[in-house]
């Protein structure tokens, strides 16, 4: 869409990481570097510059590839935590 | 060949979560990561990147060796599951295809000749089987069965016949008639007809009446009882033969003399009797029809 390349444009590096997330539903993740903490409740993503912590219900990988990974379950909450 | 399945691991160690690294550096997609425990995390690869997946954590090890992480397989998942399950083991796919050729094969052959119902005819079926090529350990001959069912259908007291192959058997089912149950009639003799009684066989009752007596239509004839030697009497079943010779007048208002003896025979009756002359004369009011003939009348006879 056009207002995601706007977005996406002015962003630092080029926002090779990227997310796009379903409020209480799942979410998508693009440029993952790592999967840091991992339970059902709680996952901490780590991208290049930040990591970022999820929390919700029933969570679990349904796919993590090439950076690219999709969170299935409930997310309730989302932080991004500052200097990786 | 590569079938469209997934196969289930699941990594043990501390963080397991942190060991998915080395499946990304390595360009290995993991499916359906799920964290069971503390240090399990269970996943799924695809069929043709389960071999580089354990080359990552090979499962052996030496005695003594430590393994931050273990990796193993615990199943595969998929629609074609039962298909990959199959192909893993050959020998027992080619069973199975074995085992359906030859019963496939073996379905046109007969192995044995089973009788249902009545076996009082078995060598007959079986030679009836035989010219028509039905026998054990050869080929069905398809279309015969009618056929053979004529055949016993033609013997005596065969009442109901069917020929069907199930499997590797034939099935011939047979019934006999059984005759039908004979109920005696119960109560004294009466006479039917009017006339002169010729004579009379009584096997089980007492006669009446003897040889040369005239008789009346609705007299008793033959007694349902027997008197023993000390005077009393036996209630018994009749069975008796009575031949009477009758004589037969009436007058007919009809139009034609075929129509009066059409009538007489009517009126007399058909069981039992025997016309031995007839005439008809043409009368005011009609035709008057004369007639000579003998009655047997039977009880339980």
């Amino acid at each position: 869409m056009r207002l995601y390349d706007e977005i996406f444009k002015n962003a630092d590096g080029g926002a090779t990481s990227r997310c796009i997330i379903v409020p209480n539903g799942e979410g998508y993740f693009e440029g993952v570097k790592a999967v840091g903490d991992f339970s059902s409740t709680r996952i901490v993503l780590c991208f290049p510059k930040i990591e970022l912590e999820i929390t919700g219900e029933n969570l679990s990988i349904k796919k993590y590839y090439d950076g690219d990974l999709r969170l299935l379950g409930k997310i309730i909450s989302m932080q991004v935590v500052q200097g990786v | 060949m590569k079938l469209p399945v997934k196969h289930r691991l699941q990594l043990k160690g501390i963080m397991p979560e942190r060991a998915l690294l080395r499946f990304k550096r390595a360009n290995i997609p993991v499916f359906d990561v799920q964290k069971k425990g503390d240090d399990t995390l269970t996943f799924c690869v695809a069929d043709e990147d389960l071999q580089r997946a354990l080359a990552l954590y090979p499962p052996d090890k030496t005695a003594g060796e430590y393994r931050a992480y273990t990796l193993r397989q615990t199943g595969v998942k998929g629609a074609l599951k039962p298909l990959w399950t199959l192909l893993k083991r050959s020998g027992l796919l080619l069973g199975i295809l074995l085992f359906c050729a030859i019963n496939l094969y073996a379905d046109r052959y007969v192995f044995s000749i089973e009788f249902i119902g009545s076996t009082a005819y078995c060598r007959e079926a079986r030679q009836a089987l035989a010219e028509v090529g039905i026998q054990p350990f050869r080929p069905y001959k398809k279309g015969k069965e009618d056929l053979v069912c004529a055949k016993l259908l033609a013997l005596d007291d065969v009442a109901f016949c069917s020929v069907q192959k199930s499997g590797g058997r034939v099935r011939v089912e047979m019934r006999l008639d059984d005759g039908g149950k004979t109920e005696f009639q119960q109560g004294a003799m009466q006479a039917k007809h009017t006339g002169v009684i010729i004579k009379a066989a009584v096997l089980r009752g007492t006669l009446l009446k003897k040889a040369g007596d005239s008789v009346q239509a609705g007299e008793m004839l033959v007694g349902d009882w027997f008197t023993t030697q000390d005077g009393g009497q036996v209630r018994v079943e009749i069975i008796a033969r009575v031949q009477i010779a009758c004589e037969y007048q009436q007058i007919f208002a009809v139009e034609t003399e075929e129509e009066a003896y059409a009538a007489a025979y009517l009126d007399i009756g058909f069981e039992g009797v025997t016309i031995q002359e007839k005439s008809a004369q043409l009368c005011a009011e009609g035709y008057l029809v004369k007639a000579s003939y003998t009655a047997v009348e039977r009880f339980n006879f």
